[in-house]
């Protein structure tokens, strides 16, 4: 059994994928944006500082920093914006950056033993 | 002491704290507005002929809401292009060009708004043929911001008018037009 405070950092890649709702309320996306947000891709990077408890082979943990994400958005679809068939089309890639502070709790359990 | 393979598993219960700021930059997005119907020259002596279309700019993120209009920072349009659709093959009888772009009123008569945009005034220098696809040269990106932002009295729509001179065709054609933008969203 032990405590203490502990730094981490994580860096984190999803692939260029296919979005959910999920994933755009995730991202905050404006509500006109989201049909433009067809794909997605993103790498992030975690800087978090916060306290550990281990209890056996369970670790409980609290942090909290900043966290820094570059992605890329695909619309490979046309988007139709009205009646008249006026369509929208994002022909290159775009790409978004964001920087927030951020926070997470859990847990990790090790298996095998000291 | 002995270290075995160890996997972890982790449940993210939060991932809060402030508000994103967020940018993103979008460099090539096109607009296209199909089959627009232009029509024919009049009686000999007529050189021009205006024809428009219009569309919802909702959908560009055009809102009267000052909290939305902040979210898009710059829209600029980079290249317009005409494509001769049916009725004619060939724009080569361009010779001047001028469209304007502006936010109708939110009357029943939809009068244009004082927010309008320039976009070109062309007239063409020399005799090299144009083809089936006109690129018209404008002088540098145009600034279209100011379309998105309308007030509580202008609709959220975008009209664009041509005036089309030259040796005209004498019966009326379509065209598909295209507008390639710059968008930067932040929030």
């Amino acid at each position: 059994m032990g405590w203490g405070p502990s730094f981490s950092f994580e860096v984190g890649h999803c692939n260029t994928a296919a979005t959910t709702s999920v994933i755009r309320y995730f991202f905050s996306v404006p509500a006109w944006v989201q049909p433009y947000v067809q794909q997605l891709g993103y790498t992030y990077f975690n800087a978090h500082v916060g306290y550990d408890w281990s209890i056996g082979n369970v670790t409980l943990f609290a942090h909290g920093g900043y966290t820094y994400l570059r992605g890329t958005v695909r619309a490979p679809q046309p988007v139709v914006i009205d009646k008249s068939n006026t369509s929208v089309t994002i022909t290159q890639d775009g790409s978004v950056y964001a920087h927030t502070m951020s926070a997470k709790v859990g847990l990790i359990y090790m298996f095998g033993g000291i | 002491m002995r270290a075995f393979a160890c996997t972890w598993l982790s449940a993210v219960l939060a991932l809060a704290g402030c508000t994103p700021i967020v940018d993103a930059k979008f460099s090539d997005v096109e607009v296209v507005r199909p089959d627009i119907s232009v029509p024919a020259a009049g009686p000999a002596g007529s050189m021009s002929v205006p024809f428009s279309f219009t569309f919802d700019s909702s959908k560009l993120g055009s809102s009267s809401n000052p909290a939305f209009q902040e979210q898009v920072s710059e829209v600029n349009l980079n290249q317009l292009t005409l494509t001769a659709k049916s009725g004619i093959s060939n724009l080569s009888f361009i010779e001047t060009l001028h469209v304007v772009a502006y936010v109708p009123t939110n009357t029943v008569d939809a009068f244009p708004s004082d927010r309008q945009v320039e976009i070109v005034d062309y007239q063409r220098r020399g005799n090299a043929p144009i083809g089936a696809v006109f690129s018209v040269p404008l002088p540098g990106p145009v600034d279209l911001l100011p379309l998105l932002q309308p007030d509580k009295s202008e609709l959220r729509k975008i009209v664009v008018t041509f005036n089309l001179g030259g040796q005209l065709p004498n019966a009326s054609w379509t065209t598909d037009i295209a507008m390639s933008l710059s968008v930067e969203l932040k929030e």
